[in-house]
């Protein structure tokens, strides 16, 4: 396991573990600062190419589509080398938001970190 | 007994009234007008989702609302306005003085005007469209009428306890 730098307080903490990518997400996103996020995210993806993306959400109560776009697009992106993205920890609004996205079951949903690494 | 003792309103006395218990008299109705940035989004989401809790709303709905005034600003930001800075919204939310009052929301905008197009629809899995979706199938209304002066109002509405 190592530890990634990263250049937005989005993104408080990443990891590298196995084939994984390993990303704590954190705060509000909407379209203020999803523009944000997606750089973070497109550019760490860019350096790693990690087989699994997983995007720790726990601390994230809120997203919007601008953010859900943005997870959109990364998941194209890891699915086009092969991979798979894991999303953990969802928040009850986020959680129904993905539902009216139907995107429960084109992204992995884990309760945790510990699910989605084993998976 | 004088009226002075007895105060029949607030402007009897000049005190105001102690407040009603919930569910007897609506919240007072929300009128915001902020500029076309993105960081605006979250102020009117927030005030949205506090007048609908304080309308009666449960939780699941008040998420709904604040995610569809969410979606409709930023919809306004990017397509009415073009991502150009600086440019007026208005925010209105009350409640129809019915005896079951609907949640109405309004969106003013002085933009393009133009209606919103399907575009090729939300397709999951692919970006866009999402916030369309969520428009129509968090709220029980979705109205929207080009305004004579150029721009547009949109209405949504929204009723308690269903769909």
């Amino acid at each position: 396991m190592s530890d990634v730098r990263t250049a937005t307080a989005l993104v408080p903490a990443a990891r590298t573990e196995g084939d994984a990518l390993v990303m704590a997400v954190r705060g509000e996103i909407d379209l203020h600062n999803s523009p944000e996020l997606r750089t973070e995210l497109l550019d760490l993806l860019a350096k790693y190419s990690p087989k699994r993306l997983v995007l720790n959400l726990r601390e994230v109560p809120y997203m919007d589509s601008s953010a859900i776009a943005v997870l959109v697009e990364a998941l194209q992106k890891v699915r086009k080398a092969g991979g798979k993205v894991l999303l953990t920890d969802l928040q009850p609004r986020v959680k129904s938001l993905l539902d009216i996205a139907r995107l429960g079951s084109i992204f992995v949903l884990c309760t945790d970190e510990a699910e989605a690494m084993g998976k | 007994m004088t009226d002075r003792a007895q105060p029949t309103s607030p402007a009897d006395d000049g005190r105001a009234a102690p407040p009603p218990a919930a569910g007897l008299a609506p919240p007072a109705p929300v009128h915001l007008r902020v500029t076309s940035e993105p960081a605006e989004i979250a102020g009117v989401r927030k005030a949205a989702e506090a007048y609908a809790t304080a309308a009666g709303f449960d939780d699941a709905a008040v998420a709904e609302i604040g995610l569809v005034v969410n979606e409709a600003m930023a919809n306004v930001i990017r397509h009415a306005y073009g991502n150009a800075p600086g440019r007026p919204i208005e925010f209105d939310a009350d409640l129809t003085p019915d005896a079951d009052p609907t949640l109405r929301l309004r969106l003013r905008d002085w933009g393009t005007g133009r209606m919103p197009g399907r575009g090729r629809g939300y397709i999951p899995g692919v970006p866009g469209g999402l916030g369309l979706v969520c428009l129509r199938e968090m709220t029980n209304g979705v109205e929207y009428e080009p305004q004579p002066g150029g721009g547009m109002l949109l209405t949504l509405t929204k009723r308690r306890g269903r769909r």
